[in-house]
């Protein structure tokens, strides 16, 4: 499930301008004050901030990239709320990773099982929001960038697979016991231990995992103790595998999200910087990018942006027109 | 079975290209490739190769919930953690990495397990009737033969071990020739347990030869403390008893005198488990040895009866050594009463040589020399300015104005 709202058919990560800026970027940054454009399109978030200076360090290089990016822009101009709105959601999926503990110490895999559960089950409510904002949201959106996302969500996170993902986390949260498969390794002892997803018999509350028959079963004393670490060896063993595939899972849902806010905050600086301009009298419009090779500049109203950012003062506007002025090589 | 099969088929070659010549391997080999061609054996390979594929195809389910283990036949449930991954795959921002199962060392058989076991038994009943016929008519899936064999192997592959770590130090060791003759002629030989521990700490190890020919029967050995003449009367004892057992001795050319026992006095210290004192303890226990010795044996003897006086050490040794020579056994004796290496043509002296020029300095070299005594003792004497000589000089009636002088200075 991409996001893809930064590009049509690439990840945006917020922090690779942070991590590897081009050779240009000091200079840059230094001679274009581009700082006081920062400041304004961030108002204090540190990820807007890294969205914003990364994308402005990697400039796109065809009409197309830019015109898509402009659509999304033009939806985030239009609808703030749902824009804003999805950058929250996405942060609240983030907050319910931090909100359960996490031992650094290494534990046993069943409590890395049930804390990887707590997460999951906090998760799918977020996905559950998600899913209502689109629904609710997503047909008044225009941009290919934005409309695909909402496709996107509709298709890989349709009612049957929320039942499908709800089901999964309930027979992993299942207390009525833990099915392996195995087999018997040459001293006797079992061996290849492989959960199992149970077959289940009965309705709802009655439900109980359902073995093949004939089925033979002995049960522990209670005070065998050696015996009680005998199973919960064994259990371990089965369950190592399901730990660290929750785990995976956990993850996964959160680089999706993490993906969505780092993408969305992008838009959130662009709206938070326009309106900032705005606020102090200066028009902020999208321009009309020619073709690459086309030396060609016309501008009417053009301004200093961080001029005004730093004097907080309206500017003088200049207009612009430049026709094929022979590139000097 | 596969060892068997393994060893039928490369043994014979192996020894081929070895050039082994010993009919003792030729028959192991004759021997295990008839017992593979064998129908039993086949039939035995047969029957194992069975058992073996039927109990890598037990699968069962285990269920466990709280302290109770339900175990029944596996009915192809589907894998809970491929499940899992697949069910979240679709959130995944990155290119798929593969996640290999981590195999952990597999669990002991501890009490549930074999309870478990006890059950799977259930689950499989015909299996697990193969499974004890078999353990019922195939008490020893091993050949009896070949069993013996394994064990015997090992005494030499670990006696060659042992060998190695002194022969990478340059020491000699080779096949003794042994022979029915009283007599012992070895070049470069050494105390082989001392070698490994001299060798293990990276330090030298002092060879020596040892001889007895002709009428020769036992060598007398004195010398400095410390100066190795234990340790040569080790090496005697050692040397007897590996070649009679038909090992590689330490040393070059060796020709070793076939013994039918080895017997050793070695001082032992005073212990208060016997009531009759030391000297009654070492008379009691020559006794026994004297009593058990034939002409054909070895005797070693280190520093006997040296609790004593020296009359009566003299008189006690001399006594056992005419007793050993009567029964013309080959033999070594450590002592420091010089006579003893005189008693007759029997009798050899070997002295433990001290460095001419620093006599406190054993050079471990022990050699065919006259007995004297007081030859360390001179040496000493000498390095100290105290012999006869030195004391006549400085106590000289004329000069002890000067040696006053001298002295104050």
């Amino acid at each position: 499930m991409k996001v893809h709202l930064m590009h049509a058919d690439a990840d945006f990560v917020p922090s690779a301008g942070d991590r590897r800026p081009p050779s240009w970027a000091a200079d840059a940054e230094q001679d274009l004050e581009l700082g006081f454009v920062l400041d304004a399109a961030a108002a204090g978030n540190a990820l807007v901030w890294s969205a914003v200076r990364t994308a402005l360090l990697v400039p796109l290089t065809s009409r197309a990239a830019v015109r898509y990016r402009h659509e999304v822009l033009e939806d985030a101009r239009a609808h703030p709320d749902v824009v804003r709105a999805l950058y929250d959601v996405a942060g609240r999926a983030i907050a319910a990773d931090k909100s359960v503990f996490s031992s650094v110490f290494r534990l046993r895999p069943e409590l890395v099982l049930d804390r990887s559960l707590r997460v999951l089950a906090l998760l799918v409510d977020v996905v559950e929001e998600l899913r209502a904002l689109v629904a609710e949201h997503g047909d008044a959106l225009r941009s290919r960038g934005l409309r695909g996302f909402v496709a996107t969500v509709r298709r890989d996170l349709d009612d049957a697979y929320l039942a499908e993902l709800r089901e999964t986390l309930d027979h992993l949260a299942r207390k009525d016991g833990l099915v392996m498969s195995a087999g018997l390794a040459t001293g006797g002892a079992t061996t290849e231990q492989v959960p199992r997803l149970p077959r289940v018999a009965g309705r709802s509350l009655f439900s109980h995992v359902a073995l093949r028959k004939p089925t033979y079963s002995f049960t522990i004393p209670d005070r065998d103790e050696a015996g009680f670490e005998a199973l919960g060896a064994l259990r371990d063993r089965a369950l190592v595998g399901v730990a660290a595939a929750a785990a995976s899972a956990v993850d996964h849902v959160l680089s999706f999200f993490v993906t969505l806010r780092g993408e969305v905050a992008f838009y959130l600086g662009c709206l938070a910087l326009a309106a900032r301009l705005e606020e102090l009298g200066m028009p902020v419009s999208l321009p009309d990018v020619l073709e690459p090779g086309t030396d060609t500049l016309d501008a009417a109203g053009l301004y200093d942006p961080c001029l005004v950012l730093r004097t907080e003062k309206p500017a003088v506007p200049s207009d612009v027109h430049a026709e094929g002025c022979a590139s000097s090589s | 079975m596969r060892a068997v099969t393994a060893l039928a088929t490369t043994l014979p070659a192996a020894l081929e290209e070895a050039g082994a010549t010993s009919d003792a391997l030729a028959g192991l080999a004759r021997h295990v490739q008839a017992y593979v061609a064998s129908t039993a054996f086949e039939e035995l390979r047969d029957r194992v190769a069975r058992l073996v594929e039927g109990v890598a195809g037990v699968r069962v389910d285990i269920l466990v919930r709280g302290a109770k283990v339900t175990v029944a036949r596996y009915d192809g449930e589907a894998d809970l953690e491929q499940e899992v991954l697949e069910t979240f795959a679709r959130f995944r921002q990155d290119a798929p990495a593969s996640h290999p199962r981590p195999v952990g060392s597999d669990l002991g058989l501890d009490h549930v397990q074999a309870a478990i076991l006890g059950e799977v038994a259930r689950l499989y009943p015909e299996l697990f009737a193969d499974l004890e016929g078999f353990a019922r008519d195939v008490p020893d899936v091993v050949e009896p033969v070949l069993r013996r064999a394994a064990g015997e192997l090992l005494f030499y592959t670990a006696y060659l071990e042992l060998l190695r770590p002194l022969e990478q130090a340059g020491l000699a060791t080779c096949l003794p020739d042994v022979t029915t003759t009283k007599a012992l002629h070895v070049r470069d030989t050494y105390d082989l347990a001392l070698a490994r521990v001299r060798v293990s700490e990276h330090k030298p190890v002092v060879a020596n030869d040892l001889e007895l020919h002709d009428a020769e029967r036992i060598l007398v050995v004195s010398g400095p403390n410390q100066g190795g003449k234990t340790t040569a009367a080790r090496t005697f004892g050692q040397l007897h008893h590996l070649a009679a057992l038909g090992c590689p001795v330490p040393g070059r050319d060796a020709r070793v005198f076939l013994a039918d026992q080895v017997l050793t006095q070695f001082d032992r210290e005073e212990s208060l488990d016997s009531l009759e004192g030391r000297l009654g303890t070492d008379l009691a226990r020559m006794h026994r040895l004297l009593d058990t010795a034939t002409p054909r044996s070895v005797v070693v003897l280190n520093e006997v009866f040296s609790s004593t006086t020296l009359e009566d050490a003299r008189f006690l040794t001399r006594t056992v050594l005419e007793r050993l020579i009567a029964l013309d056994v080959l033999a070594v004796c450590v002592t420091f009463i010089d006579a003893m290496s005189r008693l007759g043509p029997q009798t050899v002296s070997v002295v433990a040589q001290v460095d001419p020029d620093d006599p406190t300095r054993r050079t471990l070299r022990i050699e065919r020399r006259e007995a004297d005594g007081r030859a360390y003792a001179l040496a000493l004497a000498a390095k100290h300015g105290l012999t006869d000589e030195h004391l006549r000089q400085r106590l000289a009636p004329g000069d002890r104005e000067t040696q006053r002088t001298e002295a104050a200075s």
